[in-house]
């Protein structure tokens, strides 16, 4: 019931850390963004250099063998299943997916694809029909099965669930707070971060008020400071950027790829692929509830944008409005 | 799109992209190289290649207005048609409607035998009532007829004239609509003593019928003004709940005067007659008395309002087509710089979730709802029991019993939100113990003044005790079993943001029937102090009464704690599920 004040407080020096990047919200280093090509952008990740690559080109999801004990992995999916009511098609099709320690990890698809499903199962809010999800972090860095030891595993990732309620009659600051204070926090350390998170999502002028009165941007802001405040090693975020204006994106971004910088690994939906492909250095693409192809940004393109790369493995519709032929001004 | 302003290429792309996707064939799984040739568009839609003709038209005023109404006419038999339960609600309520109805044609038939001045007292206070009832009604519900909502409306190019024609014609469609006409059929038998007056009333009925229709669109567009400021609306559904819940003992007060109010009659008629509710009502009195002076003087008030109605409706509508998309609230309330009520908790799960809940109990309409409704219930039973106080010592026990119950819609309530403690894996127990402990801070003031009435009105010192027992009871061991209960059943509730009156979709029986079991257990649970109680008031000796604030506090505490034990291991256990359930409730 009580863990100990510090307790979620994972080994890295996070309050260090998030004032330095007040300083220079954002801006600070371009050149992962830019890359363009998505050769480049692997570059902030080094560690696990390209991990699970194997057999990466082949996309066919069930042949790579998942590793058994993989030390540099921050979030591992192995079989997850999920089948709503009885004889319905499965949401989520026996999807694996390797999230490597300090990578800024993508996953794409379609509306209905099945990524808000894995990502509920992924961390704790939906329970899987079949299958395992470990999160690797802590001190002694042992992966740790979010739905036998979720206390372990749900201290080590923050979330942010796509389309979910908050609780928006609380102002901003309380609702930080009481993320922190949820988790056991010692109230000072809650105080102090929570200051700093709003200052580092630059919301100082509404941190006193209702978050029901926040534009959409600012809510997710919001709520991904919520998510940071116990400074999870491991950040899963769904749809993080659906309607937040460009300036909060870019801030957010630059903020995020600080966390991977120093250590944290980041896990982001979405469907926008121009953002993914700019942002990330890993990307699994999901389509009809299964994983069609992961690994690094390279290995998913194969020199393709990731756009036309997804379209290609998804198989949609390319040209627009051929046969609207009628569809033109008077 | 949410990706950030600097990409430099989606040109680029979509430039590349003929070029781009031949290079299908590494298709992965054999998810098929799909580049379909685009779904034929049906020839009926393709113009002649060179034929520049115009598909829309402008339609007429008339048939602008035919085809909202008809619009209305459709979404009414959807939604009617979407469940059997909300078709077996209309039904019932529709019997009730006509059960009223038929009481009124067969009043208003016997009324056609009373002299003309009776007739005309009668249908200018009755008709007053009606008209005030359709102006209010939008204002109250705050949320009226959504249907032939302008701003839903803005996008298609329809005349104001015809949108405001179309709206008063369709608010004949539903219900109150049909009822209306029909009375005002029956009301015209009501002059069957005199032909001109009959002939009158022909013209009053329609003009009646477009003053109840026209002003309930202004209200309605008064409403939608005042419903962009949140907080308003939150207010005007609260007093409309309390005004709706005080109903009873205003109706028994009238009751007991109904003499000296049937007295006055009359001269509120005279009064009502010559103002725009009333007006309308006394012209057929005027005309079959051959009153030609007071008919006109009326009939020009009537025509005088009528004329604002529509000038106010137009102008509305006029700024709502115009404003369509500019809907957000503004923004309340001033700014807060601390963590407010999180200070003043300990620092633990339990803590936080309690402030928490307690902030809810006093800035979130649908539980301060519920806290409103304490005052009416006291009202109304201070009233009701003016002959023996017996329902007096129902008052504190009924407070004590409806807090603690309403903690069982907390989870329901959080909505999605609960994810956040999902996510923070806050310990069952904690959260159990957090919302009982934030629910027993508002209840207890409010049970004391509950405790404190009913010493007021009944002076039996000797029994507080045990009536103290009994709350404590009903509080703590309620909070307990609730704890449990809504651990693993949940029922629909409005979602967060919606108004306290707004009914949840999917409230079925089952979950009525969890309610009263859920009560029952409650009242149940609390039978060993309660039965102690009546042991004191029959044997006169303090010691039982004591006896029951004992067993009470006891037991209350005993269940409270079992409660949150259990309540919390379950808790624990079906998290996610629970989460997954409330999420549907909308």
């Amino acid at each position: 019931m009580s863990h100990p004040p510090n307790g979620p407080t994972t080994p890295r020096r996070e309050p260090a850390h998030d004032t330095r990047h007040d300083a220079h919200p954002a801006r600070q280093h371009a050149p992962a963004p830019e890359g363009a090509g998505a050769s480049s952008s692997t570059g902030t990740t080094s560690p696990g250099a390209p991990p699970p690559a194997a057999d990466e080109e082949r996309p066919a999801p069930r042949t790579h063998p998942v590793p058994v004990h993989d030390a540099a992995a921050a979030l591992v999916v192995r079989d997850l299943t999920k089948v709503y009511g009885h004889d319905g098609r499965p949401a989520a099709d026996r999807v694996d997916l390797t999230v490597p320690r300090g990578s800024f990890y993508g996953l794409v698809g379609r509306n209905g694809a099945g990524k808000t499903t894995t990502l509920s199962m992924a961390t704790g809010l939906l329970r899987p029909t079949s299958g395992q999800v470990l999160v690797g972090g802590g001190s002694r860095d042992e992966l740790v099965d979010v739905w036998r030891d979720p206390i372990t595993a749900k201290r080590r990732m923050g979330v942010l669930p796509d389309g979910a309620h908050l609780f928006d009659r609380l102002t901003g600051r309380q609702l930080v707070a009481y993320s922190g204070l949820l988790r056991g926090m010692d109230r000072q350390l809650v105080e102090d971060r929570t200051e700093d998170l709003i200052v580092a999502m630059d919301l100082q002028d509404a941190a006193g008020r209702q978050v029901q009165d926040y534009s959409a941007g600012m809510t997710k802001k919001i709520a991904l400071a919520a998510a940071m405040i116990h400074a999870p090693s491991l950040l899963v975020l769904d749809e993080p950027f659906e309607s937040v204006d460009p300036v909060s994106a870019a801030n957010i971004r630059s903020l995020l790829h600080q966390y991977t910088e120093s250590g944290g690994t980041v896990v982001v939906s979405s469907h926008v692929m121009d953002l993914v492909q700019r942002m990330c250095d890993h990307v699994a693409v999901m389509d009809q509830g299964r994983v069609l192809a992961q690994g690094t940004m390279a290995q998913v393109c194969d020199g393709m944008s990731l756009e036309d790369r997804f379209v290609s493995f998804v198989g949609g519709r390319t040209e627009a409005g051929e046969g609207l032929q009628w569809l033109r001004p008077e | 799109m949410a990706s950030s302003g600097v990409n430099p290429d989606p040109a680029v792309q979509d430039a590349a992209d003929p070029g781009g996707h031949p290079a299908d064939p590494p298709a992965p799984s054999g998810e098929g190289p799909a580049i379909v040739p685009d779904a034929a568009v049906p020839d009926s839609v393709r113009p002649a290649p060179s034929g520049q003709e115009r598909v829309t038209h402008r339609m007429g005023v008339l048939e602008e207005a035919r085809r909202l109404a008809g619009l209305k006419w459709r979404i009414l038999r959807n939604t009617l048609t979407r469940s059997t339960w909300v078709l077996v609600g209309t039904i019932l309520g529709g019997l009730y409607a006509l059960f009223i109805l038929g009481v009124l044609l067969i009043g208003m038939v016997f009324l056609g035998t009373e002299p003309l001045a009776v007739v005309t007292t009668a249908s200018v206070v009755a008709g007053s009532a009606v008209l005030v009832g359709w102006w209010l009604m939008p204002v109250l519900t705050s949320k009226a007829d959504a249907t032939l909502d302008p701003s839903r409306l803005a996008l298609f190019p329809l005349s104001t004239t015809g949108l405001l024609a179309g709206q008063v014609l369709g608010a004949v469609i539903g219900i109150p609509g049909v009822l209306t006409v029909v009375a005002l059929l029956g009301w015209l038998s009501t002059w069957r003593a005199s032909p001109a007056a009959v002939v009158a009333a022909v013209v009053c009925a329609v003009l009646a019928a477009l003053l109840a229709f026209t002003g309930a669109r202004c209200a309605s567009a008064l409403a939608a003004r005042i419903a962009k400021g949140r907080r308003a609306t939150e207010t005007i559904s609260i007093v409309s709940l309390l005004l709706i819940a005080l109903l009873g003992p205003i109706f028994t007060s009238l009751a007991s005067g109904v003499e000296r109010v049937w007295d006055r009659l009359p001269g509120w008629a005279a009064v009502l007659g010559w103002t725009p509710l009333g007006a309308v009502w006394a012209v057929p009195g005027d005309v079959g008395a051959g009153h030609w002076g007071a008919a006109l003087a009326r009939l020009l008030i009537v025509l005088a309002t009528l004329a604002a109605l529509v000038a106010v409706a137009r102008f509305a509508l006029d700024r709502a087509l115009a404003d369509a998309a500019g809907g957000a609230a503004r923004a309340t309330g001033k700014s807060l710089t601390g963590i407010g009520a999180f200070d003043r908790f300990p620092a633990r799960p339990w803590g936080a979730v309690a402030a928490r809940s307690l902030i809810y109990w006093f800035k979130d309409p649908r539980y301060s709802a519920s806290l409103l409704m304490i005052p009416a219930i006291s009202a109304a039973l201070w009233f009701l029991g003016s002959d023996s106080g017996f329902s007096m010592w129902v008052l504190p026990m009924m407070i004590a019993l409806l807090m603690s119950y309403a903690i069982s819609a907390d989870i329901s309530y959080d909505n999605t939100a609960f994810s956040l403690h999902l996510l923070a894996s806050v310990p069952g127990r904690a959260d159990r113990l957090g919302r009982v402990v934030a629910m027993l801070i508002v209840a207890t003031p409010l049970v004391v003044l509950g405790v404190v009435l009913w010493l007021v009105r009944v002076q039996q010192w000797p029994a507080l005790p045990a009536m103290l027992g009994v709350c404590a009871a009903l509080l703590l061991g309620g909070g307990g079993v609730v704890s449990v209960v809504s651990a693993r059943y949940t029922y629909p509730t409005p979602p967060p943001g919606a108004s306290p009156m707004k009914t949840p979709q999917g409230f079925t029986i089952l979950n009525l029937v969890l309610q009263f079991v859920l009560m029952g257990l409650m009242v149940l649970l609390a039978l060993p102090p309660l039965v102690l109680l009546f042991v004191h008031l029959g044997s006169g000796d303090p010691l039982w009464s004591w006896a029951a604030l004992a067993v009470g506090l006891v037991e209350g505490a005993v269940l409270l704690w079992l409660g949150v034990r259990l309540g919390g291991k379950w808790l624990d256990a079906r998290g996610p599920e629970l989460l997954q359930e409330v999420a549907g409730y909308r």
